[in-house]
């Protein structure tokens, strides 16, 4: 590994010469930054792999059903397992995806489940993502990369290959295809993770096309190429988010979308990966219910936890919250990204009174989360290594079966005192190991 | 039961050529069980095609396309309608109708003076009928000093207002009350503009109230489309490129041709 810790440097090189980018607004202004590279890797032994997976597989089937029970019966509230309310008023939830059977029945093909370790080993998820999750295409063309630059590297360690991806993703958009081809929906040239979607359209065998390739006309929805040929679209993976996609249905500004694309939805003519509509399951207040999701449609036990979480909207949990304020991370659930987090320790007294009088008066609003110590990994830095916190984005295919990806985006702060492995933030990432043996 | 005449027209007119117009109109009543649509035309210029869908409300929509320059749309329904609101039929609630939206959210202003009228006992009915007189104690009709993007506290400030804020101001005070409530846009007896008024869930039927007349709805209404607030009821929704002004004229007809 040596050889491939000492040549880090070249991958990064490799990887600005092939235009492995991320594009950030800072003051208005477009900025493309190299996402950095470490070389040393993130490994997972197979033990433990095979558990996140079976883990992770639980989660995400049981995440589906749940999604395929609001828009339809909604059993699960009528149950009393989930409150109404956290439905209801999540900006996720979509009435105009109600009684919409997605092709295949499936609501997250792809679905990237945030988790990260405890000093004692024990994994937490801290959040799921199932609204087209973005970050596969660094961990593989790192592969990609290390394999080349340090080939011996890989003749000692027995790595499981990564670069299925495309593959797994083929097959997912194969999975529900209503006939027609697939095709990859980038907003433009200046969206964050363009690379990536070019670049998984090019190994996916998928058309890369941005809105205005694209056209509906009979309740189908069409790709017109540079010569004006119409092919019929099957699958629409869209990395663009659901108010964008339709401007008829959504937000009537939206320029990166194809108008009527809901009516060819709802009239079960193209698959749209991933489905409208899927906030409603990844929201900050429904994360709560998901352990209780998983046991009222699977009837098994989690296997994988969340971390320790409390809902001020239960008299007991607030009044643990209240108790407990200076030792909790207090997290409004109608913010989005890192915005409303709030250490309770960095609070002055007057602060935490103010926090805990916004907590009685809108219960609904908030919930707590126990402060998890998680674990470093070394990354290099110089001519020595420091350690780092680190978040592991683990991406979960749906298809016929459900399917964890050998790998994963591990993400990490570079900053010594920061939790913050948000790439915008300036974090950089490592490849993601699974050993084979 | 009225048997009822109706003329829906539109007309928008552009500044210049626009290409690339995509347009959803809700502007074909569909059957329920207090309303039935035995014949309707609809006329459209120009559109390259359309065809007829149904939104997540179950509403009608007319979805369709004209990509040649034009500078002129417009579109026209006519057709007949029974309308017998008292055979009315229960339906199952979508609990969204319960929670706030878009225009309908309340202000603190919008909020005390709702615990001022909150009715005190009584049906949904009659706590919604409370509702909808001291809306109409409080605001006078005004054309002109709100528009489409009003929202109910926005028209509660102000103390003005047309149909569409009227029909806000119920929706947002009916939700605060408990009651599931819904906007409802389309036409009414005589000759105007689109006319927009509420429905309440009385836990087992929707019931149309019309705060601009302060009474409940009766037969010399046809319904176009509902959904949450004005949003979802657009008549007409467009885009197109082009960079001009436009100018819509609309006309709604109803007559009662009823024999009896």
């Amino acid at each position: 590994m040596f050889e491939l810790i000492e040549n880090g440097d070249q991958v990064n090189k490799l990887m600005a010469r092939y235009g492995v980018k991320f594009g950030i607004y800072k003051n208005g202004q477009f900025q493309e930054q190299i996402f950095p590279f470490d070389a040393i890797p993130r490994i997972l032994s197979r033990q433990e792999f095979e558990r996140l997976e079976k883990g992770l597989i639980q989660r995400v089937d049981a995440l589906n059903r749940f999604l395929y029970d609001i828009y339809h019966g909604k059993q699960i509230i009528a149950d009393g397992v989930v409150p109404e309310d956290f439905v209801f008023s999540s900006k996720g939830y979509l009435p105009q995806c109600e009684g919409i059977t997605p092709p295949g029945n499936c609501y997250s093909h792809i679905s990237g489940i945030d988790l990260v370790q405890a000093k004692n080993g024990t994994w937490y998820v801290l959040e799921d993502n199932l609204r087209i999750p973005s970050g596969a295409s660094y961990p593989m063309i790192a592969r990609e990369l290390t394999r080349r630059v340090s080939p011996r590297t890989f003749a000692k360690y027995h790595v499981v290959d990564n670069r299925n991806y495309a593959k797994m993703l083929q097959d997912v958009m194969n999975n529900v295809n209503t006939g027609g081809i697939n095709v990859i929906m980038t907003p433009g040239r200046y969206n964050a993770a363009f690379f990536e979607h070019s670049y998984l359209a090019e190994r996916a065998k998928a058309v890369l096309a941005f809105p205005q390739d694209l056209f509906v006309e009979n309740n189908k929805l069409y790709y017109s190429n540079y010569t004006g040929e119409r092919q019929k679209v099957g699958t629409l993976y869209r990395r663009v988010s659901d108010e964008y996609i339709d401007p008829m249905t959504f937000l009537p500004e939206s320029l990166i979308g194809v108008p009527h694309l809901m009516d060819v939805y709802r009239a079960g003519n193209v698959a749209l990966v991933n489905a409208p509509g899927n906030g409603v399951a990844d929201d900050k207040g429904i994360y709560y219910f998901v352990p209780k999701m998983i046991s009222y449609y699977l009837g098994e036990e989690p296997i994988l936890k969340n971390a320790p979480t409390y809902l001020a909207f239960y008299e007991e949990d607030r009044e643990y919250i209240l108790r407990n304020l200076e030792k909790l991370v207090v997290k409004d659930v109608s913010e989005a990204g890192g915005y409303g987090v709030v250490f309770g320790n960095r609070l002055s007294a007057e602060e935490q009174r103010q926090l805990a009088d916004e907590i009685k008066g809108q219960p609904r609003r908030f919930i707590a989360q126990e402060v998890i110590d998680f674990i470093d990994l070394n990354i290099v830095e110089g001519s020595t290594e420091v350690p780092r916190k680190a978040d592991l984005r683990a991406f979960v295919l749906s298809g016929k079966e459900t399917k964890v990806w050998a790998s994963g985006l591990t993400r990490f702060s570079r900053q010594a005192d920061s939790f913050v492995v948000n790439s915008s933030q300036g974090g950089g990432f490592k490849d993601t190991w699974v050993l084979s043996r | 039961m009225r048997k009822l005449h109706f003329t829906y027209k539109t007309n928008l007119v552009f500044g210049g050529e626009v290409t690339r117009h995509c347009f959803t109109l809700r502007c074909i009543p569909a059957d329920d069980s207090i309303q039935k649509i035995c014949s309707y035309e609809l006329k459209l210029d120009p559109a390259e095609y359309y065809q007829i869908n149904r939104d997540c409300f179950g509403n009608r929509t007319c979805i369709g396309r004209c990509n040649a320059p034009h500078r002129t749309f417009s579109f026209a329904v006519e057709g007949i309608a029974f309308v017998h609101t008292a055979n009315r039929q229960p339906e199952a609630l979508h609990p969204i109708f319960r929670y706030p939206s878009e225009y309908t959210r309340v202000d603190p202003a919008l909020e005390s003076f709702y615990r001022s009228v909150r009715p005190k006992t009584g049906d949904p009915l009659s706590r919604a009928c409370a509702l909808m007189e001291a809306i109409g104690d409080v605001m006078s009709y005004t054309p002109g000093i709100t528009d489409v993007s009003t929202t109910a506290a926005g028209a509660f400030a102000l103390r003005q207002g047309v149909c569409q804020d009227y029909a806000h101001l119920l929706i947002a005070l009916c939700r605060l009350d408990g009651i599931p409530a819904r906007y409802a846009a389309g036409m009414i007896h005589g000759e105007g503009l689109t006319h927009g008024w509420t429905e309440i869930y009385d836990g087992s039927c929707w019931i149309g109230l019309d705060p601009t007349h302060s009474k409940m709805a009766d037969d010399h209404l046809i319904k176009l489309c509902h959904g949450r607030d004005y949003a979802d009821c657009a008549v007409v929704r467009g885009i197109f490129y082009g960079n001009f002004q436009q100018e819509q004229s609309v006309r709604v007809v109803v007559e009662d041709c009823s024999e009896w």
